[in-house]
């Protein structure tokens, strides 16, 4: 790993860090002063800048090899000033809140001046994001509790959060990368570099996908709120033409209570007429239904549809992300066809069947019952056969499944087996032991047979 | 609400995304290894194929698998880990939906011997960590290093080998089907051997002149046995030893002389235990050659019985016309051997892997004695500074 992208890294971290800070900074103006927008736009920038004054200062001590006493000193004569100047920026909102914001501005730039020796995973920890969640509900819940707040005065909070869970994300996932190799032991440049680019990538799909349900929140809950009704709806209906089938079966008795909309938590309006049929329900679950059975098919042509445009866009392109070569290996690409995928699928179901096949074999083996025995194991062989490729129908007799496991397989000796089976089945015999011994080792050939 | 509505959904979608790699992050995930080859000479480069097949639209963002191979097969360079006995090479790949990804990894197979991948185990995680799989994988990719040959001439040198080779009778009775021509009747011959075209040539009586023959054959006699009182193994001899044994045997094909391999060590650890020597069949050819050389890649280190010993144990059954003893050291127990042998015509030599001072050399044996100026690992001879 080269060093741009731990440094990079860091200073998002750090970004992110200075993002985490704007409850802080926006409750301390907000509790004692006006509560404005702009003000607390104007808060966030400015612990940005002491975020990254003391980062920065941090980094020119390292670059000047200032030690002991100076390198303190410095520290602390930096932090002092710009304590004085925020006091100063933020005078105009109220003696209280210049201090406080002086505080804070103070203890952020010293703890930026620490923050810049630590690696970048360790910059933004799981508890300090959880902690300042815990500070921004916090403040939250004070500045509703202490004052009227207008709509638009908090319209930063979230978004501020929200970009600091993506900074940490990609921190994480990063981190995690890193942490995967170092654990072993393993040296970072043996790691290609397209899994940092294509796990960034993954990422950002996740993030795009947090993103959308984060702006489509109140169309998503609009749209669970509305099937929740309607799903109550048609339970209400369901349950309204059984008590019209019941007191039609059973005229003769009353029914003293009935099923009304506005008992089970719908005002009066509805209640009172009672429930319709749910179309719009009906519509939206017959879509679902198609959307379920026809899933694979809409699938491969959203596949089909990319995979036109990815060729549109560019041959070469794919061509040249193909191949990775390494000092030691080379890589070859191959995305898989259709038909190569039902292929695997074929062999991944055949393989699924020997299991379940070793799996009865287990079970055949533990059954102690001689007819018993004979039957599993006969039913043993129709399976072996089947995976095998015989087609064996249920109309088949015992002699006939075996004339088709010949055509396939002319190896196979189940004469014994089948001859067995229709004594026991067709006659009633009984099953000797030196008969299940055979069985056995006819079963055990089947299976080795497999391997 | 906006940012209670945030939490939510980050909760949501982290915990989705953990529940989601937990159940699909190693299924459908099809993986095999093999190596291009299952025998090869020592030196070679074969390759080591991982083949990665992904079968679900999951991707696998970060999937690691951790190769354990036996330490003769040499890849990966700094990216490999060693043990005395094993390799572990990290492999890391990146494998999208319906993709397969195959490496094929440069292998150098730097030792003689049976080489195989010992375990793989698949690593897989989430984006954020929060999810590590593991599972191992069943892999039976093995290859038989066959040992390279030497170049005889340049490996050794034989102090003692200047006077040429001497004539010795061997056998009482001529062979009758051996004609080296023709000679005087002495009147102690059967009629059958009158030779009449030379006769009336010459006008007297001559009769056919046989001479004693017998078959070539090679018994090449390995020990196993490094040094001669510690019983400690000193590999790089012996594998100098197996080396040249191969040498010798691989030069019999020319001539397709029959010939065999007898050694004090064997190919399993347990024959070596209840001391049953090497002892192979005697043939000619190119298949058993191959065989000879599938036998000397499989030996392991160690050995049934100290060499005078077992030469003093075989010494009856060895009834080859040459025989050829490698051994890493000269013992007074290897020259009376070879001696006895000599006194019946059978042509004896020695190959000394070891050091040897001149004055140890004996003068009536056939010894050859290998080059310090050799370097096996670059086999060229290196200049002496003096």
């Amino acid at each position: 790993m080269k060093k741009s992208l731990p440094q990079f890294l860091k200073l998002l971290s750090i970004l992110g860090f200075g993002l985490l800070l704007y409850p802080l900074f926006f409750l301390s103006i907000f509790l004692f002063g006006e509560i404005n927008l702009t003000h607390s736009l104007y808060a966030l920038v400015w612990g940005l800048i002491l975020v990254f004054l003391g980062f920065g200062t941090s980094a020119a001590v390292n670059k000047l090899n200032l030690k002991g006493v100076f390198k303190n000193l410095s520290a602390i004569v930096l932090g002092v000033s710009s304590a004085a100047l925020t006091v100063f920026l933020f005078g105009g909102y109220g003696f209280v809140t210049a201090i406080l914001v002086g505080m804070i501005g103070a203890a952020v730039f010293w703890v930026s001046c620490r923050l810049y020796y630590r690696e970048y995973a360790d910059i933004l920890p799981t508890m300090m994001i959880l902690a300042f969640a815990c500070i921004n509900l916090a403040a939250i819940v004070v500045l509703y509790s202490i004052k009227e707040v207008p709509d638009h005065a908090l319209d930063l909070l979230a978004p501020c959060f929200l970009a600091v869970l993506f900074i940490y994300a990609l921190v994480r996932n990063q981190a995690n990368i890193d942490q995967m190799m170092q654990r072993r032991r393993h040296n970072l440049e043996h790691l290609p570099k397209k899994i940092r680019y294509y796990n960034s990538i993954l990422l950002i799909v996740l993030s795009v996908v947090i993103l959308l349900l984060f702006l489509f929140r109140d169309s998503i809950a609009g749209a669970v709120s509305w099937l929740g009704k309607e799903l109550l709806r048609l339970l209400l209906m369901i349950a309204g033409g059984i008590m019209r089938l019941v007191s039609m079966l059973f005229p003769q008795q009353t029914f003293e209570g009935t099923i009304t909309g506005g008992e089970l938590g719908f005002a009066g309006e509805e209640g009172a007429s009672g429930p319709s049929f749910p179309v719009e329900l009906i519509a939206v679950l017959c879509i679902v239904l198609i959307l379920f059975f026809f899933r694979k098919a809409i699938a491969e042509k959203i596949r089909l549809l990319f995979q036109k445009i990815k060729q549109l866009l560019s041959k070469t392109l794919t061509l040249r992300k193909a191949e990775h070569k390494s000092e030691y290996y080379e890589d070859y690409v191959h995305t898989l066809t259709q038909e190569e995928r039902k292929q695997l699928q074929e062999k991944n179901d055949t393989g699924n069947g020997i299991r379940k096949w070793r799996k009865a074999y287990r079970q055949y083996q533990k059954t102690a019952l001689p007819s018993e025995r004979l039957t599993k194991g006969y039913q043993l062989f129709v399976s072996w056969l089947s995976l095998k490729g015989v087609d064996t129908l249920p109309g088949d007799t015992t002699w006939e499944i075996l004339q088709k496991g010949k055509g396939i397989c002319p190896y196979v000796e189940g004469e014994d087996l089948t001859k067995v089976y229709n004594l026991f089945l067709y006659r009633g015999d009984e099953v000797a032991s030196e008969k299940i011994a055979l069985l056995d080792s006819f079963l055990k050939e089947l299976s080795v047979s497999l391997k | 609400m906006e940012f209670l509505a945030l939490l939510l959904i980050v909760l949501v979608v982290v915990m989705l995304q953990n529940w989601v790699f937990q159940c699909w992050g190693l299924r459908s995930l099809d993986y095999s290894c093999t190596l291009s080859t299952d025998e090869a000479t020592q030196y070679d480069d074969i390759e080591l194929v991982e083949t990665i097949t992904n079968r679900k639209w999951l991707p696998a963002p970060w999937l690691k698998s951790e190769i354990t191979t036996s330490v003769g097969l040499d890849f990966a360079g700094a990216q490999s880990v060693l043990t005395d006995k094993s390799r572990f090479v990290p492999s890391f790949f990146m494998v999208r939906s319906y993709q397969t990804v195959k490496r094929v990894w440069n292998v150098h197979c730097a030792a003689r011997g049976e080489m195989e991948i010992q375990k793989i185990v698949l690593v897989s995680t989430d984006l954020f960590g929060n999810v590590t799989l593991s599972r191992p994988v069943e892999v039976s990719a093995n290859v038989l290093v066959l040992p390279k040959p030497f170049v005889l001439e340049e490996v050794f040198l034989s102090p003692k080998n200047l006077s040429g080779d001497i004539i010795v009778r061997k056998h009482l009775l001529e062979d009758p089907f051996f004609f080296s021509g023709v000679r005087e009747y002495t009147g102690r011959e059967p009629i059958n051997q009158i030779h009449w075209n030379a006769s009336v040539k010459e006008q007297e009586l001559m009769v056919y002149q046989h001479d004693s023959t017998s078959t070539q054959t090679l018994t090449v006699i390995l020990n196993m046995q490094s040094q001669a009182r510690d019983f400690a193994d000193r590999p790089h001899l012996l594998e100098a030893c197996i080396r040249t044994s191969a040498s010798v045997i691989e030069n019999t094909w020319a001539e397709q002389i029959p010939v065999r391999l007898m050694s004090n060590g064997n190919i399993s650890k347990e024959a070596l235990k209840t001391h049953q020597g090497l002892i192979s069949t005697q043939s000619w050819g190119k298949e058993h050659i191959l065989e000879l050389f599938r036998l000397l890649a499989k030996l392991k280190y160690g050995f049934t019985d100290p060499f005078d010993e077992y030469l003093y144990d075989i010494s009856a059954s060895v009834t080859s016309s040459d025989i050829v003893i490698v051994t890493a050291y000269l013992t007074q127990a290897v020259c009376d051997f070879a001696r006895e042998k000599q006194i019946f015509g059978v042509r004896v030599k020695i190959f000394i892997l070891g050091r040897i001072s001149e004055q140890e050399i004996p003068e009536d044996c056939d010894i050859y004695c290998f080059r310090e100026n050799y370097n096996l690992q670059t086999e060229t001879k290196e200049e002496k500074i003096s």
